[in-house]
């Protein structure tokens, strides 16, 4: 019996670098990804087909099962809290969780905090000692110290230029963050043998990409 | 506005009506029967034990998982979360007399609150085995072949049963600090083999080199009969070799019951639960990404109700099993009897006939039809039949004409 694994990959800022990765472990999907309006597409070479998802619904589709390994970052991973096995650190789209806000602002006696990101944000001003209150936002948080909505904010920075031209500037780092190769809970034990053979091939890859 | 609160169920509970439920019990019955078959008797538990009960059992440290509530005299109560620590208080109290080993088997109902970290259900029926009293590796070999047994029986023919030891884990993890040993632990558990191998990385430098690439080695360590092998050579202890000896004779056991081929070796198998102490089980069917059974060895458990014993289990999750049994065509067809107020005598009496015979009849005076039966008529896989005002009989299908020309004839020899 040929098994056809699924793989479900984030689509955005991680997708380019998990494409090379794939094909520099031996894959070929059919499809361009990056361009393709497709949603499913098989590999051309392995019995292996790919599901392309919002970053946010990759840890769902794989705690599921529907598919049964996923490529996505931890930041996601992390605040889905999804029951699924996390077998590789990739290594790659990492970027800061950082606490940001006016300069002078003191991290050890915040008590609101505005985030797309509420258990790092717990978890860390839990490790503080602080009982802190999240305010749940979805996107330009920035805004939230600006107008006395929060004390900060706990966001991912890349550059830190959002958050300059606001007047805002990091304080403390929250993580680091990286892709994972994350995998379904049945598909780990009733399809070792598979699985274990993708696993394989990625982490191969990588080695090879951190000697190149 | 959403459903009204009164027409709502709490979330994560469930119905089962019509065919659903038919499902339910068709599942429930197969189990039963496989249980019964292996020589495990019935046993049901009160819903609602003291608190106290289950803190003393599976749940110590665990309280707010449980459903509270005070009785009048303000003793605390818990909806039951599992069904080991009720079958534990019995066999310690009412059970003293029996000898061992003891095989028990339920079918219960259980409840939990939802942990905010996984979104499943609070409620879950747990169709299980107990066996107590028996310390050796057929005791597991059993558990484990029972539970082969009732997903084969259920016609489920993609599974596959892990299996670990707590044994081997906790001695593989004994080797490191104690701070350490927590987080690898809570790696394990999580399987967050990232977290795990980084751990490893930075304790590195203070680990002997072979220990340090025994435990690398633990989460991956699985398979068949050769994993046990390859556990067996990066075994630190003598703890951790006997685990491996245990598990050695235990995949001979399961061969010898021809269950071996569904068995997947893991060593990085750690359950949640502080209260098992060897072989551990974990489930799962090809068509869900959950697992559908779970259990383990607790030889600890019974003694803190006072009575000694050694003990093994495991349950199935029958909500998750009816997601993947194929539902199985009901083989009693019901017939529904209409009739007119004048011919109620006879339309009865045919029901009590039709019964009498192993049918299902279900019969209703004519007036209360509703006009959905009438437009159903042409689609209606059920037998229907008619006695209307001028005594005369129509049925829907010839089997049941027949049957009436029977009833007619065994009228007449009055």
């Amino acid at each position: 019996m040929t098994l056809v694994l699924t793989i479900a990959l984030a689509k955005g800022r991680v997708l380019s670098p998990t494409l090379k990765l794939l094909s520099d472990a031996g894959f070929a999907p059919s499809e361009d990804a990056l361009k393709t309006r497709r949603l499913i597409f098989p590999d051309v070479k392995e019995d292996v087909r790919y599901l392309l998802a919002k970053p946010v619904d990759v840890p769902t589709y794989v705690e599921h099962g529907a598919a049964d390994i996923g490529i996505v970052g931890k930041d996601v991973l992390y605040e889905a809290q999804a029951d699924v096995h996390e077998l590789i650190d990739l290594q790659y789209g990492v970027c800061r969780l950082v606490v940001a806000g006016f300069k002078g602002t003191d991290v050890q006696s915040v008590r609101k905090v505005a985030t797309k990101y509420p258990h790092f944000a717990k978890e860390y001003f839990g490790g503080l000692g602080r009982q802190i209150e999240i305010i749940d936002l979805n996107g330009s948080v920035e805004l939230a110290p600006l107008i006395g909505l929060s004390d900060c904010i706990v966001d991912v920075v890349e550059t830190g230029q959002t958050l300059k031209e606001n007047g805002l500037m990091p304080l403390a780092e929250v993580a680091q963050v990286s892709t994972r190769l994350v995998v379904n809970r049945r598909s780990y034990q009733l399809r070792a043998a598979e699985v274990d053979a993708v696993v394989k091939s990625v982490q191969s890859a990588l080695t090879k990409g951190a000697l190149a | 506005m959403g459903l009204r609160r009164y027409l709502a169920r709490p979330d994560g509970t469930n119905d089962f009506v019509l065919s659903d439920m038919d499902h339910r019990e068709y599942i429930k019955e197969a189990i039963q029967e496989t249980f019964a078959k292996w020589g495990y008797r019935l046993l049901e538990t009160p819903l609602l034990e003291y608190t106290a009960t289950f803190t003393k059992g599976v749940h110590r440290g665990e309280e707010e998982q449980l459903y509270r509530m005070f009785d009048a005299s303000g003793r605390t109560l818990s909806l039951r979360p599992e069904m080991t620590t009720p079958v534990a208080r019995i066999v310690a109290s009412t059970l003293t007399s029996l000898a061992f080993p003891l095989r028990l088997c339920y079918v219960a109902k259980t409840y939990r609150q939802q942990d905010g970290r996984t979104r499943s259900s609070i409620e879950m029926t747990q169709a299980g085995i107990e066996l107590i009293g028996d310390r050796t590796l057929d005791a597991d070999a059993e558990v484990i072949a029972v539970m082969a047994n009732c997903l084969q029986t259920l016609g489920v023919n993609e599974f596959r049963l892990a299996i670990g030891h707590m044994g081997y884990v906790q001695a593989m993890l004994g080797a490191v600090p104690e701070d350490d040993r927590d987080v690898l632990r809570e790696a394990l558990i999580d399987k967050d083999l990232v977290r795990f191998s980084r751990t490893l990385q930075d304790i590195k430098a203070s680990l002997p080199e072979w220990v340090y690439e025994a435990l690398n080695a633990l989460p991956h360590t699985r398979g068949q009969r050769e994993a046990i092998e390859r556990a067996q050579s990066h075994a630190v202890d003598a703890d951790s070799l006997r685990a491996c000896e245990e598990l050695l004779e235990l995949w001979s056991t399961l061969e010898a019951h021809g269950v071996a081929e569904y068995i997947h070796i893991d060593l990085g198998l750690y359950l949640n639960y502080e209260y098992y102490t060897g072989v551990v089980i974990e489930g799962y069917a090809d068509s869900l990404g959950q697992p559908i059974c779970f259990g383990g060895r607790y030889d600890r458990l019974l003694e803190e109700f006072g009575r000694q014993a050694s003990a093994t289990g495991c349950v199935l999750h029958l909500e998750r099993l009816m997601e993947i049994v194929q539902k199985k065509p009901t083989d009693r067809k019901l017939v529904t009897i209409w009739y007119e107020r004048s011919m109620r005598e006879t339309a009865l009496s045919f029901s009590r006939f039709l019964r009498n015979l192993g049918y299902n009849a279900a019969s209703s005076q004519l007036v209360v039809m509703d006009q959905r039966h009438i437009e159903d008529e042409e689609t209606s896989i059920e037998e229907t039949c008619i006695f209307d005002e001028s005594g005369e009989f129509r049925a829907n299908g010839s089997k049941l004409l027949s049957l009436y020309q029977d009833f007619i004839g065994s009228l007449d020899q009055f």
